[in-house]
């Protein structure tokens, strides 16, 4: 009997144990891995990056490597599933706020970074460029969603030029400045190529989501914005970021 | 249970501290390497997208949205 109770005892104690552990993982661990797979996708990126730079300036005019016709211009080659693309800074969300956009939105991709919706339109191309990211774990890249701001600028890079968004207010969020519109989870029309309830008429967008409550996902936060400019990357880091990094 | 491994663990108490120390961080070692990732799915954290594969692939919903 006295057994029994003490076998008892002990396996509540160490299910605690590892619930707590459990805990740990979650805020702290998943962080540590996100911030190492982040580092791991900027070095890819900016190999890229060089060998991009490199090839612009080793053959400015015409490209002698191609076969055939020449491509046109500006129209990107497709997203491979899982692979980073493009590094996007939020101003709004400190001056350190990096993080790398992969291709897709499964769990695995989040778990290295931002996901881009399979689909949707790539950086900078008319339609909409939309982005999830974790609100909670894998390194809280969207923890401070509901502070974007109508106006606030979203800056993104990927090998070839500076994409600079700026925020725009959601349709329905009367006479507030807050750029969040909070939703429940089947409401897709959000990140149609023309956003319901962001916008009315076609144009170049973005749209980031994540989920609300911070421990939670019984809802949706989705930011919406639009196009300013498009300037290469040679034209260096643009003013939006100047003295945040 | 505890007691019982450690009856059970060969030579001194010193070696069998080493023996219970290199048991549990091997404990901890499989449980964030292969549980937790397994049991992670499980909780909501993880969902931050809205509800779709391909955003092609679907109509959108007139009636869905909180505005809140």
């Amino acid at each position: 009997m006295r057994t029994a109770i003490r076998g008892l005892g002990e396996t509540f104690i160490t299910l605690g144990i590892v619930i707590l552990l459990f805990v740990v993982y979650q805020l702290y661990w998943t962080g540590v891995l996100a911030r190492q797979a982040r580092a791991d996708e900027l070095d890819k990126l900016n190999k890229k990056m060089k060998q991009n730079l490199a090839a612009a300036q080793a053959a400015p005019p015409a490209p002698t490597t191609s076969k055939g016709p020449p491509p046109p211009p500006a129209a990107p080659e497709p997203y491979k599933h899982g692979e980073s693309f493009a590094v996007m800074y939020i101003p709004r969300f400190g001056s350190g706020w990096k993080w790398t956009v992969l291709a897709g939105t499964d769990a695995d991709v989040l778990k290295k970074g931002l996901g881009w919706y399979d689909g949707s339109a790539q950086v900078g191309q008319p339609g909409n460029f939309a982005v999830a990211g974790h609100r909670k774990t894998y390194g809280d890249p969207m923890i401070h969603f509901p502070d974007l701001r109508v106006g606030d600028k979203i800056v993104i890079n990927d090998t070839v030029n500076w994409y600079i968004y700026t925020l725009d207010k959601p349709v329905v969020n009367g006479s507030s400045d807050k750029a969040v519109y909070k939703t429940v989870p089947e409401d897709v029309g959000v990140v149609a190529t023309v956003p319901a309830k962001g916008f009315d008429k076609p144009g170049t967008y973005i749209t980031l989501t994540t989920c609300d409550p911070e421990y939670g996902s019984s809802h949706r936060l989705i930011a919406w914005g639009h196009l300013d400019r498009v300037q290469a990357l040679s034209a260096g880091e643009p003013a939006e970021l100047k003295g945040t990094s | 249970m505890y007691a019982w491994i450690w009856r059970h663990l060969p030579g001194n108490v010193w070696v069998r501290l080493a023996i219970s120390i290199v048991l549990v961080l091997f404990i901890v070692y499989a449980l964030f390497t292969w549980i937790f990732p397994w049991a992670e799915p499980m909780l909501p954290f993880s969902d931050v997208t809205v509800d779709q594969g391909n955003v092609n692939d679907v109509t959108p919903n007139p009636s869905g949205g909180l505005p809140g």
